[in-house]
């Protein structure tokens, strides 16, 4: 009993130092600590505004990469149009100028001629042949680089192939159209 | 923050769907050739042409080919049905082209439906374009339906053309089939002429093309006979 008496007392000194220390006063300069915690305020503020700031940036970033991509998608469309294929092969673009194509017909009898085919929208009227002697009738046509159908037109009326060019497969209309293929440059 | 998000997303996807609208009105723009349409075509026949070629717009083909078949029939006299015929035709071979052939210029699809027309399978398109890499296929593809319209096999021609494409540039290969046409006008046999073409140069030299483009190369000399 003695003993725990002893060991409590020895409990309290120690306590009592703990209580002590704990109790001493510290030194603290408060226009220090103001000023710790002023500019800590300040640095938040700063950090919000900064961070307002990047929001911002990444609002319009966002719209113009979304206007950006808009415009991208429009191009593409555009660029296409109507024939949204490349305007040529990607692995060679061909830009070829205008071969004069000559057209001759040999038509006994005939009054008139001319010549329609895909080339002036079909129509019969449109590229007259000039009479080159008795028969022959004949017409300079300037045509770029591709394949063109066409047919004579015989005194406004009569549809005949040229019996001189190739065959065109298609016979959607009852007569077999004529072909021209013109070269484009540098085609090796 | 979340709202600004959601903002600036509306905001993008209206630019999208600007851009679509403008798009298509580039395809309007496209659609323009159906123009050649007014004064020649009945309302109907025009209403029917436009919708097959806001179809075949859609799909990223062509429309002119459509507007020049239609051209084609009202100068000739058809009547609408059969040029609505005609023009889905087209429609439907363009199609086909352009999934043989990949990517094309209007020109060759234009060429590669006169090659299915004549008999070519989409197959023999898609090989000419690999066999032929980086070139140009519209004298390719119309020396081939050629050929095949003046009776050769569409295989062998196909061959044919690869081969000699290989060698000549596009007025060389027109020169080509010029005289392999005729040959078989001769009385030549196709399969001959188109693989015998080197050995009868005399046809080169005989030969009166039926135009003279400003491009058209010189035909070559006939060879000196043999002792």
């Amino acid at each position: 009993m003695a003993e725990d008496m002893d060991d409590t007392e020895a409990l309290d000194a120690v306590e009592q130092q703990f209580v002590a220390q704990l109790r001493t006063p510290i030194a603290v300069d408060t226009d220090a600590f103001d000023a710790r915690v002023m500019a800590a305020v300040q640095r938040e503020r700063a950090f919000g505004r900064a961070g307002r700031r990047a929001s911002h940036r990444m609002v319009a970033a966002t719209t113009v990469a979304g206007v950006a991509l808009a415009a991208v998608i429009a191009f593409v469309m555009i660029g296409g149009g109507v024939n949204r294929t490349a305007p040529e092969h990607p692995a060679k673009v061909v830009h070829s100028a205008l071969s004069t194509v000559r057209f001759t017909l040999v038509a006994a009898g005939a009054s008139q001629v001319a010549v329609a085919g895909s080339f002036n929208g079909w129509n019969a009227t449109a590229t007259p042949l000039r009479r080159i002697d008795k028969n022959t009738w004949a017409a300079d046509i300037p045509l770029g680089a591709g394949r063109y159908v066409y047919q004579f037109v015989i005194d406004g009326h009569r549809w005949v192939p040229d019996p001189q060019a190739p065959r065109d497969p298609g016979d959607d209309f009852g007569a077999t159209n004529s072909v021209v293929t013109v070269a484009g440059s540098g085609s090796a | 923050m979340m709202s600004r998000f959601i903002d600036t997303l509306v905001a993008s996807l209206a630019a999208v769907a600007l851009a679509v609208c403008i798009g298509d009105v580039a395809g309007a723009q496209g659609v323009a050739a159906l123009q050649q349409l007014d004064g020649r075509a009945s309302a109907s026949l025009k209403a029917q042409v436009t919708s097959v070629a806001d179809s075949v717009a859609h799909a990223g083909l062509p429309v002119a080919p459509l507007v020049d078949k239609a051209l084609e029939g009202i100068s000739k006299g058809a009547d609408d049905n059969r040029i609505m015929i005609a023009v889905r035709g087209v429609a439907n071979d363009l199609g086909i082209a352009r999934r043989a052939l990949g990517p094309s210029s209007d020109n060759e699809l234009a060429a590669a439906v006169a090659a299915l027309r004549a008999g070519s399978t989409p197959a023999g398109l898609t090989r000419l374009r690999k066999e032929l890499p980086g070139r140009q296929l519209v004298v390719p593809l119309s020396v081939l339906a050629s050929l095949i319209v003046d009776g050769a096999p569409a295989q062998s021609a196909i061959v044919a053309v690869v081969a000699n494409a290989r060698q000549r540039d596009d007025s060389g290969l027109l020169a080509y089939g010029r005289s392999v046409s005729h040959d078989i006008a001769g009385g030549v046999a196709p399969l001959t002429a188109i693989t015998g073409t080197q050995a009868a140069p005399h046809a080169l030299s005989t030969f009166k093309p039926a135009f003279t483009g400003g491009k058209t190369a010189p035909l070559p000399a006939p060879p000196k006979p043999k002792p």
